[in-house]
């Protein structure tokens, strides 16, 4: 069993999210709650070393939005901690280019680092 | 000879014989015309289905190659082989982006759309991850982020 872990930037993404999408909010909190059972889930990213940084999709049938369409969710495991640690979740429709969505979701990842410290 | 001459003057002269061996040739260039027509139509279809056939195998398998990178690259934080793959699934995804938006102007071809949409999004996502590996800030700041749990 792992242990989720949602630093505070995160959970203003989650929060803006839940306000556009209110019907899929327990769909979301489903995926999250999967991740504590099986954090293998969805695309692995290479170049972590022991840790492993993924993302999955997640298709919103409440607004007849499909996987691939729908929102994103970025996570990271350590595996010797047993820690799943949230780290942006975004609607890719949202965005119109790879280039925006990488900058934003750096931007969030600075806010997280900035204030993990407090959020462990 | 004097004979052949006199059947060809005649029948140039027939008038009602000419239009018909001219309309026979007409509707024979048609016929041919909807026939390539068609048959082009058909091979483009068939092609298009098989594209999309295609790229569903070829992103999984890219995603499989994309997954072991670090486990088969000498360099392990290497994103020069990342940088490489995101150039050739970007211009692919522009150009299945380009027949996407062809295959919707057309009304006939219209039940290809929403395959053809499919796969796109498929290798939308695929450059997204792509982008998202052969980016340096964004792996240093995950690899402190990871670093400090």
């Amino acid at each position: 069993m792992y242990s989720i872990l949602r630093p505070s930037a995160f959970a203003s993404d989650l929060k803006a999210i839940s306000k556009n999408f209110p019907k899929s909010v327990n769909r979301i909190e489903d995926m999250i709650r999967d991740l504590v059972e099986n954090p293998s889930q969805g695309n692995r990213y290479p170049g972590f070393g022991s840790n492993e940084v993924r993302k999955i999709r997640i298709g919103l049938p409440e607004y007849k939005i499909s996987q691939s369409n729908g929102l994103r969710l970025i996570f990271g495991v350590k595996p010797e901690k047993k820690i799943v640690a949230l780290l942006t979740i975004y609607f890719k429709n949202r965005y119109k280019s790879e280039n925006d969505i990488i900058r934003t979701a750096i931007e969030r990842f600075g806010n997280i680092e900035a204030n993990l410290s407090s959020d462990l | 000879m004097i004979a052949l001459n006199k059947q060809f003057e005649i029948g140039f002269d027939d008038k009602g014989f000419t239009e018909k061996i001219a309309s026979a040739i007409s509707s024979f260039r048609e016929v041919g015309k909807n026939f390539f027509s068609v048959k082009l139509l058909l091979s483009f279809i068939r092609n298009i289905r098989c594209l999309n056939h295609i790229s569903y195998d070829t992103i999984r398998n890219l995603r499989i190659i994309i997954e072991n990178h670090d486990t088969k690259c000498p360099d392990q934080h290497c994103v020069k082989c990342m940088s490489d793959i995101y150039g050739y699934v970007k211009s692919i995804r522009d150009n299945y982006f380009d027949i996407f938006n062809s295959i919707s102007e057309s009304r006939l071809l219209r039940f290809l759309k929403r395959d053809t949409e499919n796969a796109l999004s498929e290798w939308d996502d695929l450059a997204e991850d792509c982008a998202f590996i052969c980016n340096p800030e964004f792996r240093a700041v995950v690899s402190r982020i990871m670093g400090k749990l």
